[in-house]
């Protein structure tokens, strides 16, 4: 096997991490990722089928599922994955997503916001 | 931290992932993450990542709004992009549109995101250079060009080069001046053997932002007719030339070496 965690898994039972759906997700790839390994565009648009239904934030625990199992191709993936899907939102959604608040002192934020006011341009609606 | 947060290098490497103008936004998220972004080890990290999909760099000039346009184009490593052409082109808005008596020259490619442009005013021909990062939108006037020779010398502006030193990894611009030791003479395109021509060759230096005289005596005989026919390759710039021989001129090819600057010309003969 291509990772060892995965008998880990099943023996684990304090699993809080991978729960049975992602397993469904995370535990095909290797097999797809063998039989379609030279075709890049191919491999994308399974990817792009498998994720079609996953929100954002259910991403997260799969990047923690694909982590805990020391899966780096999926890691990678999702990764990659999270990364398209937030980089035109607004800071707020950013923020919500990683669970993250602003710590500027007041009038700090105002300032770099307006330095920066062109990466504010086309940024998707919340 | 809540049960499916994030460990911090995995946030990382999301974040290294990202386009340049979603990170300049997202330094507003927090301190950390500002400060995250302006980290040389995350830079690096994300640099990497981006030169996967490395651009080809085309200038062009708008005819109808009389303006140069600048296209950077993905990777042509996928056959969908050879295709589409036209709609996977960005065109790039360069900073100096705005006063229309300013002239831009384009010297060199994008070198990891850089691109270095010389513009001068109308009638004049001294020229300044900037280098511009388009995708953080910020770009720099590098200090005047330092002139080693009188006055009243006439000169000619023979050819500028924009590389990267990946020794001392720095972006180095290179500008080859001649001039003539006769303060009558003109330049035209038709050489006077009587009059001897010199050779200025200068480097700036991103890291020191300063310019500075390097020795070019094993080019100064050449002349360099062509002054768009440049190559850039593996850290080395190459001209043609021309040389002069017993009877006649005959064809060179000099070359720079960004990273031990140094100069060299190869003939056929």
């Amino acid at each position: 096997m291509k990772f060892c965690t995965v008998k880990q898994y099943f023996d684990d039972e304090n699993n809080n991490n991978v729960t049975n759906g992602i397993a469904t997700t995370v535990i095909p790839l290797p097999n797809k990722h063998l039989k379609i390994k030279a075709n890049n565009k191919e491999m994308e648009q399974y990817e792009q089928e498998l994720l079609r239904n996953v929100m954002p934030q259910e991403l997260t625990k799969l990047i923690l599922a694909a982590n805990y199992l020391n899966f780096k191709e999926a890691l990678d993936f999702f990764c990659r994955t999270v990364a398209n899907a937030i980089q035109n939102k607004s800071v707020d959604y950013v923020r919500k997503f990683f669970g993250l608040e602003s710590d500027f002192e007041p009038g700090e934020e105002e300032k770099l916001c307006k330095e920066f006011a062109w990466s504010f341009e086309g940024v998707d609606e919340d | 931290m809540g049960r499916y947060d994030l460990p911090q290098d995995l946030v990382e490497d999301i974040l290294s992932r990202l386009p340049a103008k979603s990170l300049k936004r997202f330094s507003c998220v927090n301190k950390s993450w500002s400060a995250l972004f302006q980290n040389p080890c995350f830079i690096a990290k994300h640099q990497h990542l981006s030169q996967k999909n490395w651009s080809i760099f085309v200038s062009g000039v708008d005819c109808e709004a009389n303006k140069p346009v600048l296209f950077l184009h993905p990777n042509f490593d996928d056959d969908a992009a050879a295709d589409d052409f036209d709609s996977r082109g960005i065109i790039l808005e360069s900073p100096f549109l705005e006063d229309a008596k300013k002239y831009e020259e384009f010297v060199g490619s994008c070198i990891n995101g850089i691109i270095c442009f010389k513009y001068y005013v109308e009638h004049n021909k001294i020229r300044d250079f900037a280098l511009w990062n388009p995708a953080i939108r910020e770009f720099k006037v590098l200090p005047s060009l330092p002139i080693h020779f009188p006055s009243n010398v006439d000169y000619e502006d023979v050819g500028s080069a924009f590389g990267y030193d990946s020794i001392s990894n720095d972006f180095k611009v290179i500008t080859i001046l001649s001039y003539w030791n006769d303060p009558g003479y003109t330049v035209t395109y038709n050489w006077d053997p009587k009059v001897i021509m010199h050779t200025q060759v200068e480097v700036y230096t991103l890291s020191t932002n300063s310019w500075r005289q390097v020795d070019c005596d094993t080019v100064s005989h050449i002349n360099f007719p062509a002054r768009f026919r440049e190559i850039y390759l593996n850290g080395v710039y190459h001209w043609s030339g021309m040389a002069p021989g017993i009877a006649k001129y005959y064809d060179v090819i000099v070359s720079f070496d960004m990273r031990n600057e140094a100069f060299r010309f190869s003939t056929d003969r």
